[in-house]
């Protein structure tokens, strides 16, 4: 029994000895920074001597409130734990302002809590937990906050902060330097907090190579950079900011290759008041993400060396020119209409997720729902004919939320699965993964146009369904609410699908348009090897009338 | 992974290094691997490397265990780059997905090792830099400090509080704030 003997002789030499404090001070402080929190960095300096006058050299410093708060409503004691840190945060920083540098400094102010704290970018919903102690975080906390991460962070600074629920602060500047700075919420006085401005202001050069700012709808001051102002950034994330008109150009031109030179991923989110972006990258950038811009109307970004380009809930772009020949990824859920649409590099495009393909002609005969949904598929359509290297497809058919009664005033134009007929034929695609958003009850024709978009893939190896049904699924199966016309003639369609190998179907549904598809993929698919079928769980329950077919018959 | 494997074999059958341990064993490694060491990488740009490198700072029973980390990570770090030019994205994330599952779980392995040999990994990670292996032991290190109070902290590795109790007084109304 060699094993318990040195383990047991491991432990004898440990009892007598001290490796740990002979370790040197770099790797100490390396060690210590990899602690969650300052203050446990802080309690280390009454270990011994050894360990006394490490402290004041952290190389990490991270202040931030715990994930979640007691109580979703207001807590004193959560808001008084709020201004302990921010007074702990502003003490800190000050008694370092002269010290050495700091790598990673992380400045936070928002509930973390991945589970119970999800946001949702609207006036009404916001995050989850309110952050009351917002109030209590100040313009001029921002500013010496943001000052500090400017002048002393070398590797990564990122600061969230928080406001009450219209606003919301972040702050996240990261440069190997972290700093999160949450600014709480306030709920008693809501006229109060409507009329609180909170400012903030960008550094106008900084050491950081990794930027990361959430700032709680702060108004965010972008200033005017000279070149090489950021020339070690490399990250960089900033989000939950209004900016002023005018700031489009000082924005574009921060982010561009003067003043970014070694900049490689760059995200924006949740910003206002930006109507106009236009990036002129470095080689570099490989990645772009742009999420929720409200209000973000001209799009205009050449970056030679992009890779993936994510845009998603930008709704008002009208117009949009990409140049970025070297893009593979681009997960877009809906761009500008085809017409305003420049794409230098879709020729490259292997991959396209997120992509939206709604009801393109469902609108009545006047015309008077003619709607940017129409231009969104065109859109849609345009990648789909232009990215012709793709081949890994994932899309979202969003169905539209109509009733029969509105079906019935359509009358025959109606026609939900037909717009699949005019995708372009993909014929490169070997993955393809089909979220189905049925809103109502209409989740009869979900086999004809599935059907009606495989047939397109000749090539298709995986395929992955999933059907995300709303509460109201319907699960009588003789259900006529939704029966496409052309609904006798799918099911015996001849489907290309000779390479097909894997089929993963989520949430199935045993509607005969469900079934039909299943065995359309047995007799079609000759190299077949797994199927999964997961059941959606309400199959489980008695089925339930359709409420809509109900009343349309009626 | 296979063709990035072969492609490994070809490069390494063109680059063998060969590490000298302390107590002066051999060890043979490609330079792939050996470069995940900036100290080695330095050594192999200066052209200094014939008739092997002597690493007078690490134990065989140690450098055995850096090469094992290296091989793994270096394996990695080819993927990365094969990705950029041959690979699409999305298809490489998969296999991307998958291979990153697998180095944590490496990873945990790795350090289940007892104390002394975790601080000599991190002393030789220092010392050849490393920065990934660094990283990942001085993580390990702070994980089993977290959470703990000084006292715990003591006890746990052996430090002797050399603090009068005057002065320990002192440092805790300095850093009152961080035991409240």
């Amino acid at each position: 029994m060699e094993f318990p003997t040195s383990v047991h002789e491991e432990t004898a030499t440990m009892a007598a000895d001290d490796v740990i404090s002979d370790l040197p001070d770099d790797l100490l402080l390396r060690i210590l920074s990899f602690l969650p929190a300052a203050s446990e960095v802080a309690r280390t300096s009454v270990l011994s001597r050894r360990w006394h006058h490490l402290w004041p050299n952290a190389i990490a410093l991270r202040f931030a409130v715990v994930s979640e708060p007691r109580e979703y409503s207001y807590t004193q004691a959560d808001r008084d734990d709020a201004r302990r840190l921010i007074a702990i945060t502003d003490a800190v920083l000050a008694s370092r302002a002269d010290g050495p540098d700091i790598e990673d400094l992380h400045v936070s102010f928002v509930y973390s809590s991945e589970d119970h704290n999800g946001y949702i970018d609207d006036p009404y919903t916001g995050y989850d937990f309110r952050h009351y102690h917002a109030a209590d975080i100040t313009s001029g906390h921002v500013a010496s906050w943001m000052g500090f991460a400017a002048r002393r962070v070398v590797e990564r600074m990122k600061r969230v902060l928080m406001r009450k629920h219209i606003m919301r602060r972040k702050m996240k500047e990261e440069e190997e330097k972290k700093v999160w700075q949450p600014m709480p919420e306030y709920v008693y006085d809501d006229e109060r907090e409507e009329e609180r401005v909170l400012l903030a202001e960008l550094p106008g050069s900084m050491r950081a190579r990794v930027m990361s700012l959430t700032l709680g709808k702060a108004i965010l001051t972008i200033p005017t950079v000279g070149a090489g102002s950021f020339d070690a950034l490399t990250d960089v994330l900033l989000s939950h900011a209004k900016v002023d008109a005018g700031s489009d150009v000082r924005l574009g031109s921060l982010f561009s290759s003067c003043c970014c030179p070694r900049l490689r991923k760059l995200q924006l989110r949740y910003i206002e008041g930006l109507t106009e972006l236009r990036l002129d990258a470095v080689g570099t950038l490989s990645e772009l993400r742009l999420l929720d811009l409200h209000g973000l109307e001209a799009l205009d970004v050449a970056a030679p060396g992009l890779r993936f380009l994510g845009i998603n809930g930008c709704f008002w772009i009208t117009s949009a020119r990409f140049s970025a020949p070297r893009l593979e990824t681009l997960a877009c859920d809906h761009l500008c209409p085809a017409e305003r649409l420049s794409f230098n590099g879709a020729a490259s495009v292997r991959c396209i997720e997120d992509l939206h393909l709604s009801h393109v002609f469902l609108r009545p005969k006047n015309n008077e729902w003619k709607d940017e949904e129409d231009e969104n598929l065109s859109a849609a359509v345009w990648l789909l004919r232009h990215c012709t290297a793709m081949d890994r497809l994932q899309v979202q058919i969003v169905w539209p939320q109509f009733g029969p009664s509105q079906k019935q005033q359509l009358g025959e134009e109606v026609d939900f699965e037909d717009n699949m007929m005019h995708l372009p034929q993909l014929s490169n695609m070997r993955n393809l993964k089909i979220t189905f958003n049925v809103p109502w009850s209409y989740g009869h024709n979900v086999g004809a146009t599935i059907t009606k978009l495989i047939a397109k893939c000749p090539e298709l190896e995986d395929l992955s369904i999933e059907i995300c049904c709303s509460k109201k699924d319907c699960l009588d199966q003789n259900c006529i609410c939704n029966q496409p016309s052309g609904w006798d003639a799918w099911e015996s369609q001849k489907l290309p699908l000779e390479r097909l190998r894997n089929v993963d179907f989520r949430n199935f549904i045993p509607y005969d348009s469900q079934i039909q598809l299943v065995s359309l993929f047995l007799t079609n698919a000759p190299a077949l090897e797994r199927m999964t079928l997961v059941l959606h769980r309400r199959t489980y329950q008695n089925s339930v009338p359709c409420p809509q077919s109900m009343s349309g018959r009626g | 992974m296979a063709s990035a494997g072969s492609g490994d074999e070809k490069a390494a059958a063109a680059a063998m290094i060969t590490l000298i341990s302390s107590d002066n064993e051999k060890f043979e490694v490609t330079e792939a691997t050996a470069t995940l060491s900036q100290t080695i990488r330095h050594m192999i740009e200066d052209g200094c490397t014939d008739g092997g490198v002597p690493l007078p700072n690490v134990t065989s029973k140690i450098l055995a265990r850096v090469i094992e980390y290296c091989k793994k990570h270096a394996t990695a770090a080819a993927g990365e780059e094969g990705s950029s030019s041959s690979f699409s994205d999305a298809a490489f994330l998969e296999v991307d997905r998958a291979f990153l599952e697998e180095l944590e779980e490496f990873d945990d392995a790795f350090l289940e090792v007892d104390r002394a040999t975790l601080f000599d990994l991190i002393l030789a990670a220092n010392y050849l830099d490393i920065k990934g292996l660094l990283n990942l032991t001085c993580q390990k290190v702070a994980d089993s400090v977290k959470g703990k109070t000084p006292e715990q902290i003591r006890e746990m590795y052996n430090i002797v509080n050399d603090l009068t109790p005057e002065e320990e007084a002192e440092i805790r109304r300095e850093t009152q704030w961080a035991f409240e």
